[in-house]
C-alpha cells in the first residue's frame, strides 16, 4: 500500500506508470467524514495529490508520468477501524503502455576518399520472433546521401520520411539538393527536438562531401553526431565495431619500417569487409540475418565506378545526371 | 551490479595446426577503478594444458588452488597426466558440485592430446559459471568482453593457422576486442602451446 505513485523501471525503456486506487464502497464513505475531520483530528492527514508527477533520468533516457489519484489515507482508515469483515480488499490497479520497441538488426557506414558505403540487414525482429525477413532499414535520401537507422523500426521509418519532406521542402526552396553537413545538422536538430520523448533510433548517415570527399556521420538518439570513417550500430555493433577498429583504421597493428598504413581503402577491400563483417554478426547474433543491403555512394567521377560493372545484382538508383551516383548490392544472410 | 563483471577480465582461445593457443588480459578492477595490471588469470596445469578463469577474482585463486589440488589427487592416483578431455570434465563436475551456489568464473581450456599414433591433437572447451561443457573447434571466448572477442575472433580466425600465424590472430582478437570493453585491458598476455614447447608473451597495447 505504501508504494502509491512509485515509479517502475524496466531495464532503461521509457515507461508510462499509472497507479489508480479503486475505491470501495466503504471508502467513499469514509471520505467524506473524514475530510472535514483531518482538519481536526491530525490522526489521518488528508493528503489529495492530484497533480502529475514527472521524473525524468536525462541518461538513460526514461521518462515516467505518474498520476496518482487517491491518497492511500482511506486504506489506512480502513485497516485502522479494525472491522474484519469490512477490511478493504482494494489493490491498487496499474496500467502501463511502453511505446517503444526494439527490433534488432545492424548498420554499418564506411567512407571512403571519394565513396561512401552504407549497409544494413534486413531482418525485423521482436524478442524471439521474426516479424519479416526483409524490411529495409538503409534509404536513399538524396543522389549523395543515403540514411540508415535502427533500433526501433516504427520511429525509424516515421523519421526517413520526416527527413525526407524536410529535404523536399530545401529542394523546392533553394532548387538543390541540402548539402551531407547540412543533413547531418537538420538531423541533430530533429532528433533534439523531440529530446523528452526520443525518437529511439540510432542514425548513420552516409555520402559525398561538397568537396566530394566520402563521409560518415553517426548519431545517438538525442541527435549528438560527430563526422567518422567508419561507424557500426544496432544489436551486433560490439561484434563489429572491433572488428572495424582493426581493419579499417589499422589500430593494433604496426606498419612494415619505411611504410605507412593507408588513410583510406579502396571500394572493393571496404565491400570485402562489409560483407565479412555482416556474415561474422550473423553467425553469432541471432537478430542479424536474411538479407544485406549495401548502398554505394560515389562522388562526381569517381573512378571506383570501374570496379562495380563486374559486381553481381548490383542496382543504380541515380536519379540526376553529372552528380553524384547511389547504388546498391543485395546479397543473401543465413535465415537461422 | 553484476558480480561477473564485478572484477573485469576476458580470456580467448584457439585451435591452430598442431597448436593451440590461450590468451587473456592482465587487469583487476573493483567496478570501474583500475586496481592492478599484472593481474595472471591463466594457469598451467600440465606442460600441455592451460586453464584461463575470467570472472570474480576471489573464486579465480580459489579455483586455481582447488584444481591444483585435484589434478595433484589424480596424477598421484592414476601415476599419469591428466588429458585435456578429462580435465575438461575435472573442471565441469567441479562447477556443478555448487549449482546452487556457483563459482562465478567461466574457465576456459586450452591444450594438446595424445592421440593413439603419438600425435597430438589440439583441444579447447570452455563453461559457463556451473560447468556446461563447449568442445567448440575454432575458439572460445569468456569474460566481460565476450561478445567483442566472438565478433573480432569471427572475423580473423581461419583454420589450421600455423602456430606464428595463430599468435597473431590471437593477440589481434584479444587487443582489438579489450580496447571496447571498459572492464577487460591494461595488458595482455598469450600462451600458444607446440608439441614441443609453450611460447609465452606479454603484449604491447593501450593501457587505458
Amino acid at each position: 500500500m505504501s508504494d502509491r505513485g512509485k515509479s517502475s523501471e524496466k531495464g532503461g525503456e521509457l515507461v508510462f506508470g499509472e497507479t489508480i486506487r479503486v475505491p470501495t464502497v466503504r471508502r467513499a464513505i469514509h471520505l467524506s467524514i473524514t475530510r472535514p475531520l483531518s482538519f481536526l483530528i491530525l490522526r489521518f492527514p488528508l493528503r489529495p495529490i492530484y497533480a502529475q508527477q514527472y521524473s525524468f533520468d536525462p541518461l538513460s533516457q526514461s521518462l515516467f508520468i505518474i498520476a496518482s489519484r487517491l491518497s492511500s489515507v482511506n486504506l489506512a482508515f480502513a485497516r485502522s477501524n479494525s472491522m474484519p469483515d469490512m477490511v478493504s480488499i482494494a489493490q491498487p490497479q496499474q496500467r502501463q503502455f511502453n511505446p517503444y520497441s526494439e527490433n534488432g538488426g545492424t548498420i554499418l557506414a564506411i567512407a571512403g576518399a571519394d565513396f561512401s558505403v552504407i549497409a544494413g540487414d534486413t531482418r525485423q525482429s521482436e524478442g524471439y520472433s521474426i516479424q519479416t525477413r526483409y524490411a529495409p532499414k538503409v534509404f536513399r535520401l538524396t543522389d549523395k546521401a543515403v540514411l540508415a537507422v535502427n533500433g526501433f523500426a516504427a520511429d525509424g521509418n516515421m523519421f526517413v520520411k520526416k527527413v525526407r519532406q524536410r529535404l523536399e521542402w530545401y529542394r523546392h526552396a533553394h532548387a538543390k539538393d541540402m548539402p551531407l553537413r547540412a543533413i547531418a545538422r537538420l538531423i541533430q536538430t530533429m532528433l533534439y527536438a523531440r529530446r523528452f520523448f526520443p525518437y529511439y533510433v540510432y542514425n548513420i548517415l552516409g555520402g559525398i562531401e561538397d568537396d566530394g570527399t566520402g563521409a560518415v556521420y553517426s548519431f545517438d538518439p538525442v541527435g549528438s553526431y560527430e563526422r567518422e570513417a567508419c561507424r557500426a550500430a544496432g544489436a551486433a555493433q560490439s561484434l563489429v565495431q572491433p572488428f572495424l577498429d582493426n581493419q579499417i583504421y589499422f589500430k593494433n597493428q604496426t606498419p612494415a619500417p619505411g611504410t605507412s598504413h593507408p588513410v583510406h581503402l579502396p571500394l572493393s577491400t571496404v565491400l570485402s569487409l562489409v560483407i565479412d563483417s555482416f556474415t561474422s554478426a550473423t553467425e553469432r547474433h541471432i537478430e542479424v540475418g536474411d538479407g544485406l543491403e549495401m548502398y554505394v555512394v560515389l562522388a562526381k567521377g569517381s573512378a571506383s565506378v570501374q570496379g562495380l560493372g563486374n559486381i553481381r545484382g548490383i542496382q543504380e538508383l541515380t536519379a540526376t545526371d553529372d552528380g553524384e551516383r547511389v547504388f546498391v548490392i543485395r546479397r543473401e544472410l543465413k535465415k537461422d | 551490479m553484476s558480480i561477473m563483471e564485478y572484477n573485469g577480465g576476458s580470456v580467448v582461445a584457439m585451435v591452430g595446426k598442431d597448436c593451440v593457443a590461450i590468451a587473456s588480459d592482465l587487469r583487476l578492477g573493483n567496478q570501474a577503478l583500475g586496481i592492478s595490471s599484472n593481474f595472471q588469470k591463466i594457469f598451467p596445469v600440465t606442460d600441455r594444458i592451460y586453464l584461463g578463469l575470467p570472472g570474480l577474482a576471489t573464486d579465480v585463486t580459489t579455483l586455481r588452488e582447488r584444481f591444483r589440488f585435484r589434478v595433484n589427487m589424480y596424477t598421484i592416483k592414476e601415476e599419469r597426466e591428466i588429458e585435456p578431455e578429462t580435465f575438461a570434465h575435472l573442471v565441469s563436475s567441479t562447477l556443478y558440485e555448487h549449482r546452487f551456489g556457483p563459482y562465478f568464473v567461466e574457465p576456459v581450456m586450452a591444450g594438446l592430446s595424445k592421440t593413439p599414433s603419438g600425435g597430438v591433437k589440439p583441444f579447447i572447451a570452455a563453461t559457463d559459471l556451473i560447468g556446461c561443457l563447449n568442445f567448440a573447434k575454432d575458439f572460445v571466448v569468456a569474460g566481460t568482453a565476450s561478445s567483442k572477442l566472438f565478433g573480432v575472433a569471427e572475423g580473423l580466425w581461419e583454420p589450421d593457422l600455423e602456430p606464428e600465424d595463430l599468435f597473431e590472430t590471437i593477440s589481434q582478437t584479444l587487443l582489438n576486442a579489450v580496447d571496447r570493453d571498459a572492464f577487460s585491458g591494461w595488458g595482455c598476455i598469450v600462451h600458444v602451446i607446440t608439441k614441443d614447447k609453450v611460447v609465452t608473451r606479454t603484449l604491447k597495447g593501450r593501457m587505458d
